[in-house]
């Protein structure tokens, strides 16, 4: 709805001050958002990517070997797979937290 | 006084009602007890705040409203507009998660035993949400994009020969973010309960020394309210980063291929 064909100038000015008190609120959300992700926070979220990676590519290895009789093949190859997979998950992780403070508009943290 | 300061004791699971069924025991334990607490509060206290439906707010309808814009603002960031129709999905799970998480930060509450108990610092209860979470991801990536959901492991710009190598890799990280997500909520609960244990049980043990022990366990004390005003942080910042990936992870079911 847009402010010349609304018949309320009521609804109007509301509507502006809703707009105006958006626009606050979004910038005040961004400042806080960058308060929140403290170094405690990051390093668990990176940690637990990784780690989640190696654990799930272990245990995937393991069951092929379980299933197949390849050992220890299908670990070792799970392994180092899962170490490449949590690699990504981190890669993947500090690129979002990058792109999301370059839309705050300042550079990486 | 063993009891008191053991930091472990905290998570343990006390049957209230026993129940077998199949040799499978069902029992209605103190987690269940707490997860139908969460669950009876949140829709609770949700629809006593909206029974009023006023224009202009008040103060327990403010609150509600600013948690359904909180949601609602969150999946909007995160997986587009069309991730709306899960909106239902999200606030459940944020809303079930932070009762959880705020129910465990009292040391006392009205449950068989008088204990207090966190329900979010179980592995198995995180594991499961971050299961069926992943469940719906696949589900409604399949049903809505057919085989082409699975090109999320087949990254565009890749050789062809190097396929070999990578989609094992992004399978491995695919299935990797129930873990991840699980153990996250699990790990910091955990992590967060058994601090404030250890230091309130130093304050307990200098306390029975002397006057001496009495002037020490000041440290421990002003350091156990420090750590509970951080828990209470932590509780909620777990319950939003949960939700908030959980909607990440909708928007790869929503959109494939935009990695």
């Amino acid at each position: 709805m847009s402010r010349q064909d609304d018949p309320n100038p009521q609804h109007a000015d509301r509507d502006d001050f809703e707009r105006r008190l958006d626009a606050k609120l979004e910038e005040r959300r961004a400042r806080e958002a960058r308060q929140q992700a403290s170094g405690w926070s990051q390093g668990l979220r990176y940690g637990s990517e990784f780690l989640g990676g190696v654990i799930t590519g272990t245990v995937l290895g393991f069951m092929v070997d379980w299933l197949s009789g390849w050992s220890p093949w299908g670990l070792m190859a799970g392994v180092i797979l899962g170490f490449a997979a949590g690699t990504l998950n981190m890669v993947r992780a500090v690129n979002e937290m990058n792109r999301k403070s370059d839309a705050n508009g300042d550079g990486p943290v | 006084m063993a009891d008191a300061t053991n930091p472990i004791k905290q998570f343990e699971i006390n049957p209230i009602a026993d129940l077998t069924i199949g040799g499978l025991n069902l029992s209605f334990t103190n987690s269940s007890y707490f997860m139908v607490a969460s669950v009876v509060l949140v829709s609770g206290l949700l629809s006593l705040a909206m029974t009023r439906r006023a224009l202009v707010p008040g103060r327990s309808q403010s609150v509600a409203e600013m948690l359904y814009e909180f949601v609602a603002g969150m999946i909007r960031s995160t997986a587009g507009d069309d991730g709306l129709k899960f909106f239902p999905f999200v606030f459940t799970l944020f809303a079930f998660i932070l009762m959880g998480n705020m129910l465990g930060m009292m040391p006392y509450f009205p449950a068989p035993g008088f204990t207090g108990f966190t329900f979010t610092s179980h592995i198995i209860v995180t594991f499961a949400l971050a299961i069926m979470v992943m469940l719906v991801v696949v589900g409604y990536g399949v049903m809505k994009n057919g085989l082409k959901f699975f090109s999320i492991f087949f990254p565009s710009g890749v050789p062809p020969v190097l396929y070999i190598l990578v989609t094992p890799i992004e399978i491995i990280s695919f299935l990797s973010r129930p873990v991840t997500l699980g153990v996250r909520l699990f790990a910091n609960m955990l992590a967060g309960h058994i601090l404030l244990k250890v230091f309130a049980g130093f304050i307990v043990m200098l306390g029975s020394v002397g006057a001496l022990g009495v002037l020490g366990a000041v440290a421990p004390l002003v350091m156990v309210i420090a750590l509970t005003a951080l828990e209470f942080l932590v509780a909620f910042l777990q319950a939003y980063v949960f939700a908030v990936l959980t909607c990440i992870y909708l928007s790869d079911a929503l959109h494939p291929g935009h990695h």
